[in-house]
């Protein structure tokens, strides 16, 4: 008699991760299960700890956009944005239009890059495996466009206080002018292939509700608060560099749930494409950075600039001594660390197969929560 | 003895003065100014919320700061989030900075329903670094507080769950401190 | 149901297209002309000497302090063959920790070192990631040969404020360079 389990229900705690393919990168969860259901969710982060900003603490101005571009290891143009502006506005410095063109260009580009890397591996998270081999030739051409002018495909260190490093290689515009219709063409591909396939729509639909209230309470930003039906995107509310001149629209979701999350960060990358081609219009000729500065000697005071990145709102919060070459303090407030802290509330009561979804489209970078 | 210290702090401070007039000297030629920003409307009206509160207003470029005492605080914070025409709901960054003798806490709010921002600030020594804890306020504020309790120290009341989050258990010290010292690095492998 | 034959038309039509993939050991792709391989040291043809004097300022700008340098009287300066007067002793360049960030090669204020093509210099042992001054001449020197480096500008000083031993015409010898 005594073999005989007991039909009595039993809580089962799963651990997921540090390291596991669905985690996108280190991140733990403790998953307690009933049944199918997820009744409790505890999360860990720090596996990719680097101290990031007590390293900026020792590092002068300069040499810390290398670092900022080991934060959000997809979007690394967009988190050099960030930083340089936080000093451009403790300094008081303008940035030649120029520059600032070519910042929204490859900001967007890499916007885009960022996009299809979630769209790829949204698709393997929930056993797709074919887009992610669409995205990633995508990608590729995108890379290779970074690489063409900052000369490196990742760790970019591009950007400058007051411009930046280099003017755009000859035949960049023009070149990339007859590459967006071809990116038009395969983001189309890539929506045939998912956007509205049966069982995508099934496995993604109602799935990972988060409710405009909790998105708001968790300071979620960027995509995924956009698909909780809150229209706020720092390029609007907030708009630095050259976005009042720009045109484009914010795409909003109703229900906040995966396929929403999905939907909106698919239309971003047609609203950027589209930002690209004004701006390709718009450019004109001019300097690309202020005087080269070897020293910054910023004064003292302090800036909180926040900027939109692919993944929401990325905050720099820059103190300043009079008279440092290194700052007082660095903090960093990244959006994936914000949307990893509802996560607890959205797995709850979800079916236990479907975390793997709700992990895929909030489309976190570890890099940036840890930092 | 005396004399050669004397002459050293006088060098320093000659060295210091040289440095500021060409710090001042590369912004004027680099045509960089400070910027003027408007002043901003907001100050009225928190000024008007917070009168009966010991606080302080001002608007440094274009943000509009509030420093409140240790006491106060959740008092501030419930105001600027509960008042109609204010509406803070937003978290926007809640950081730390150490200043030696003190910690100064800072809490960064915007409001989605209106186009302001500002800036709550408050400063705790560091000996005795407690604050009481905003989550009730915004939820949002939990992993910030645990952050700023690893790497800082800080202990905040109230908060539901104050276990480590960035760092490993039975880490020693609070590494953005400014007292603490970055331990050399092991050469070779396995270091 | 349509919609999952419409995704089997799309993976359908780009059955027949031409791969966009290589196999990389045996092909590479083709390098852009701004790319950042590891930082190499340039040689003078000229004077038959290294650009770089030593003089340090890469060294203290590269984020992971991988740089290595000293600094000695140049030989050929005394017989007036060079106008560097101090060259560049010993240099060492930990590739292994190396960033690519490209901050030493802006900071440079001699051209002396410029970001190759090389990327691919992975060896069996930490020692070996360690570049010496010499191995880091030829990879420099190679990469002047395929034309990635053009020597720097003569730089116009008012003779005025040239040195009193250095006399203004002779300050400036890849004035003739050019
Ligand atoms: S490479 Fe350039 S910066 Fe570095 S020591 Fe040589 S001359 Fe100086
Ligand atoms: S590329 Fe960057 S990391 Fe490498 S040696 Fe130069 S400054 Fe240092």
């Amino acid at each position: 008699m005594d073999n005989i389990p007991s039909t009595e229900p039993v809580e089962f705690m799963l651990n997921v991760g540090p390291q596991h393919p669905a985690t996108h990168g280190v991140l733990r969860l403790l998953i307690d299960v009933d049944g199918e259901r997820i009744s409790q969710v505890e999360t860990h982060i720090g596996y990719l700890h680097r101290g990031t900003e007590k390293l900026c603490e020792g590092e002068t101005f300069s040499q810390i956009i290398s670092l900022f571009d080991r934060l959000d290891y997809v979007a690394n143009f967009n988190m050099e944005m960030s930083y340089v502006m936080a000093v451009e506005k403790i300094l008081g410095l303008d940035v030649p239009i120029r520059a600032e063109y070519i910042r929204v260009v490859t900001c967007e580009l890499n916007r885009i890059a960022s996009h299809l890397l979630f769209y790829g591996t949204l698709g393997l998270d929930i056993g797709a495996m074919t887009p992610v081999m669409y995205a990633f030739r995508e990608r590729e051409a995108l890379q290779a466009y970074f690489e063409s002018v900052s000369g490196a495909r990742m760790m970019h260190n591009f950007f400058r206080v007051g411009g930046v490093k280099e003017d755009l290689p000859e035949g960049f515009l023009e070149s990339l002018q007859s590459y967006l219709p071809k990116l038009k063409q395969a983001v189309q591909e890539c929506d045939q292939l998912l956007t509205l396939n049966d069982i995508f729509l099934e496995r993604t639909k109602g799935v990972g509700i988060l409710e405009k209230v909790d998105a708001v309470d968790f300071a979620v930003s960027g995509p995924n608060l956009r698909a909780s039906g809150v229209e706020h995107d720092i390029r609007r509310t907030e708009p630095y560099s050259i976005y009042p001149n720009l045109k484009f629209s914010i795409p909003t979701g109703t229900n906040g749930d995966s396929w929403d999350r999905y939907w909106v960060r698919m239309q971003e990358i047609q609203e950027s494409i589209f930002i690209i081609e004004q701006c390709i219009d718009q450019i004109e000729p001019g300097p690309i950075s202020g005087r080269t500065r070897t020293v910054i000697r910023p004064p003292k005071g302090e800036a909180y600039v926040r900027t939109e990145s692919p993944r929401g709102d990325f905050g720099v919060y820059l103190v300043t001594e009079e008279n440092k070459e290194q700052p007082y303090r660095i903090k960093m407030r990244s959006p994936s660390f914000c949307s990893l802290m509802a996560l607890e509330t959205m797995l709850q009561g979800e079916y236990l197969a479907d975390a793997v979804t709700i992990l895929g489209t909030l489309d976190f970078i570890m890099g940036e929560v840890d930092r | 003895m005396n004399g050669n210290e004397g002459a050293e702090d006088q060098k320093e401070q000659r060295r210091e003065e040289a440095l500021a007039r060409g710090a001042e000297r590369r912004r004027q030629r680099e045509g960089a100014t400070a910027k003027e920003y408007p002043p901003s409307p907001l100050i009225q009206s928190i000024v008007k919320t917070l009168r009966h509160l010991s606080v302080d207003t001002e608007q440094i470029m274009d943000e509009v700061i509030v420093r409140t005492d240790p006491e106060s605080l959740i008092e501030t914070c419930k105001l600027l989030r509960e008042t109609a025409e204010l509406e803070f709901t937003y978290l926007r960054c809640l950081s730390a900075v150490d200043y030696v003798e003190n910690i100064e806490v800072v809490y960064h709010l915007s409001s989605l329903e209106h186009p302001h921002k500002t800036v709550v600030k408050t400063q705790v020594p560091t000996e005795s670094a407690e604050l009481p804890s905003v989550v009730p306020i915004w939820r949002g504020a939990d992993w910030h507080e645990r952050e700023v309790h690893d790497l800082f120290g800080m202990a905040f009341t109230n908060h539901p769950n104050m276990s480590p989050l960035l760092l490993f258990d039975g880490f020693e010290g609070f590494p953005l401190r400014k007292s603490y010292k970055i331990p050399e690095q092991k050469e070779g492998l396995g270091g | 149901m349509i919609s999952i034959f419409r995704g089997l038309i799309t993976t359908l039509k780009t059955t027949f297209r031409r791969p966009v993939t290589v196999q990389y050991p045996s092909t590479h792709l083709p390098l852009t002309p701004r790319y950042m391989g590891f930082p190499v040291l340039t040689w003078d043809f000229k004077i038959q000497e290294p650009y770089c004097t030593g003089c340090l300022v890469c060294a203290r700008v590269c984020p992971t302090d991988v740089i290595t340098v000293s600094m000695k009287d140049n030989p050929k300066a005394a017989n007036e063959e060079s106008h560097r007067r101090k060259i560049v002793n010993d240099f060492k360049l930990d590739i292994s920790n190396c960033i690519l960030c490209g901050l030493c090669v802006e900071f440079c204020n001699f051209d002396a070192i410029i970001m190759s093509d090389f990327h691919e210099e992975g060896s069996l042992t930490r020692v070996e990631q360690d570049l010496p001054l010499v191995t880091l001449l030829d990879m420099g020197k190679e990469m002047q040969d395929k034309g990635k480096f053009t020597p720097p500008p003569p730089k116009k000083r008012p003779p005025a404020k040239a040195k009193k031993d250095e006399p203004a015409t002779d300050a400036d010898p890849e004035k003739q360079e050019s």
